[in-house]
């Protein structure tokens, strides 16, 4: 699924050069659950926009899905992005103002294909909103919206799936959903790939890999991955419902 | 936002509306007094008729000199001599009014356009004769005769008894402000001989063949005049003439300004308008940064998000125009009824004013569109 061959990537700040990314070489297959694990500033974030294909390497190659990308204009990978790549933001990145269906059928919008009818609302069934279709996101709790964010994701049946910190603004609990939810759309056969700093949240991954300093120090395969779901019945009943 | 293209078109609309109007009315007022070929001649040199002169009223213009002009002057068809007495008193039965009164010959009709509407306007035989006949205009039937019949009873103009054998067509308020049915027309021999006292008159209007040359005429009767009053070589003309090309002349560089210089005017502001719409919807790509950033980030083209800021744009400024036009139409419909003008909606003025606000619309989207297409995703969607 993605192929990054000796990826550079650096970044003028403030005059100063940052490097992001050396030489990082990593391959991920179809149905993966891999966790990118790393403190902050090392380059993870970076990662995820390239194999995102939000941002292009200085140097090296990206191949997604068995095609090359290097050679592809702004909105060839535009399509790329709206028919192959599914993102879930920290942030949510929902349109305040338009309700959860709006936002979840956004996607459909930019897409060629003529029969969408109803996308968007299953995309809503898939992660259990549907009774919450003609809500604000101002409506709606963190855990909430971010499941919102998921359907969007979603709702172009996309292959890939990028995660960035997905469960940083949410409690305990509705970060434990948000990722039973990402462990099920595994098991249905998506590869997942996710960004976190948090241990516990990356011994879900059934694949781990480390980026420090823009270089990958650790790639390891998790051996078993805690079940999210069970972790969620083990909580107590009261705990922290945003 | 919407405010700038609202004020833009509202202007262009009402600025173009309100001038048409203004223009045609006194256009109409102007047809009617200089209608086809027709000469204007006054007593007393200096060009316009009507202006004051330093050494008193000329006096050299008389009745033979318009009988010769029509007998020798080729073209010219008929005439209407004018002298007029300014405010005098007439007096009816007790009530009295101070009105214009006005001599004429029994040709007015013919040469003016303006005849009776009861009774009968004086012929040949009573100018010949001097008659003491009056033809009274309808507000002296209402504030005089108070509303009865006139036709028949003495009014007294000055000293002198008149009889009523007619009312003049009404002509209500004219664009100098002067209520045309406030006025008495009597013979013009009546008025120099009884009234007036004079032996010379003011004006008169000659009426010329359809299709004759008019300046040929008006050389015509320059010479003829100079020699009748024996002028001398330097000597300049002791009469003014005036014909209807000269005076739509005048007009036409006053049209010049509505037609131009007004919507200009209105256009200007139409594009402050648009570029105030600019301004903030390129502050509003800073605000949308996240939101410009996620579109693309799920699959928005370039021109996807060229589309929505250009529609967005377009939208604000076409709103604002449409709404313009619907008060425009109500603002109009008031002002012209309080300034007494036709009240035409100028369509193809707010046409072209809608026309513009579409394009401001997009000229002013063009740049923040442009700014939004380009955002790179990463950047604005960290954090």
């Amino acid at each position: 699924m993605i192929e990054l061959e000796r990826v550079n990537k650096t970044y003028r700040k403030d005059s100063e050069e940052v490097r992001a990314l050396a030489d990082v070489s990593l391959e991920v297959s179809a149905g993966e659950f891999v966790a990118v694990v790393g403190p902050s500033g090392s380059g993870k974030s970076t990662l995820m926009n390239v194999v995102g294909l939000l941002d292009r390497p200085d140097s090296g190659t990206y191949r997604l899905d068995g095609g090359g990308t290097d050679e592809l204009t702004e909105d060839e990978l535009a399509r790329i992005r709206n028919e192959k790549i599914g993102f879930v933001f920290q942030t949510f990145h929902l349109l305040p103002k338009t309700t959860a269906l709006e936002n979840v059928e956004l996607p459909l919008i930019y897409s060629s294909r003529s029969d969408i009818s109803g996308h968007g609302a299953r995309a809503l069934q898939r992660v259990g909103l549907e009774n919450r279709a003609n809500h604000h996101p101002s409506e709606l709790s963190g855990g909430q919206q971010q499941r919102v964010a998921i359907a969007r994701a979603l709702v172009n049946e996309p292959e890939l799936i990028l995660a960035d910190e997905p469960t940083g603004n949410l409690d305990s609990r509705a970060g434990l959903e948000i990722l039973a939810i990402f462990q099920e759309l595994n098991r249905q056969g998506k590869t997942v790939v996710l960004v976190t700093h948090d241990a516990d949240v990356a011994s879900m991954a059934n694949r781990v890999v480390e980026i420090v300093d823009g270089r990958i120090s650790f790639d390891r395969k998790v051996e078993s991955p805690k079940d999210a779901a069970k972790e969620l019945a083990l909580l107590p009943e009261n705990g922290g419902q945003k | 936002m919407m405010l700038g293209t609202f004020v833009g078109v509202l202007a262009l609309t009402l600025v173009v509306a309100i001038g048409q109007g203004t223009r045609d009315s006194v256009m109409g007022n102007i047809e009617r007094m200089f209608a086809g070929n027709s000469i204007l001649l006054s007593a007393g040199g200096g060009g316009m008729m009507g202006g004051p002169r330093a050494d008193g009223p000329t006096t050299t213009l008389v009745l033979g000199d318009l009988e010769v002009i029509l007998s020798s002057v080729p073209g010219v068809t008929v005439y209407d001599p004018m002298v007029m007495a300014g405010e005098r008193e007439v007096v009816f039965q007790g009530n009295s009014s101070t009105v214009r009164i006005l001599g004429h010959s029994e040709n007015h009709e013919a040469v003016w356009g303006r005849g009776v509407s009861r009774g009968s306007f004086f012929g040949g035989a009573e100018v010949r004769s001097s008659a003491r006949v009056a033809v009274v205009g309808e507000t002296l039937v209402r504030e005089v005769f108070e509303g009865a019949d006139p036709i028949g009873s003495q009014l007294r103009i000055g000293t002198v008894p008149f009889e009523v054998i007619g009312v003049l067509d009404s002509m209500g308020i004219d664009p100098h402000g002067w209520d045309r049915d406030k006025e008495v027309i009597i013979p013009v021999t009546t008025m120099m001989r009884r009234v007036m006292n004079v032996d010379y008159i003011q004006s008169a209007k000659i009426l010329i063949a359809e299709g004759d040359d008019l300046d040929a005429a008006v050389s015509a009767i320059e010479l003829l005049l100079r020699e009748r009053h024996a002028l001398a070589r330097d000597e300049p003309d002791d009469f003014s003439m005036i014909t209807p090309v000269q005076v739509r002349e005048m007009v036409g560089s006053m049209n010049r300004i509505f037609t131009l210089f007004l919507p200009l005017l209105a256009g200007a502001s139409l594009l402050i308008g648009g570029l105030v719409v600019a301004n903030l919807m390129l502050m509003g790509v800073n605000e949308r940064r996240s939101e410009i950033g996620l579109r693309k980030a799920v699959g928005a083209a370039r021109k996807d998000i060229w589309f929505q800021f250009l529609l967005e744009s377009t939208v604000v400024t076409v709103t604002g125009g449409v709404m313009a036009l619907l008060v425009g139409a109500g603002l109009l419909a008031i002002v012209a009824q309080g300034m007494e003008i036709p009240s035409i909606m100028p369509w193809p003025a707010a046409t072209l004013g809608l026309l513009a606000a579409v394009i401001v619309g997009l000229l002013a989207g063009v740049f923040p569109a442009r700014r939004a297409a380009e955002l790179h995703p990463v950047t604005s969607l960290r954090g």
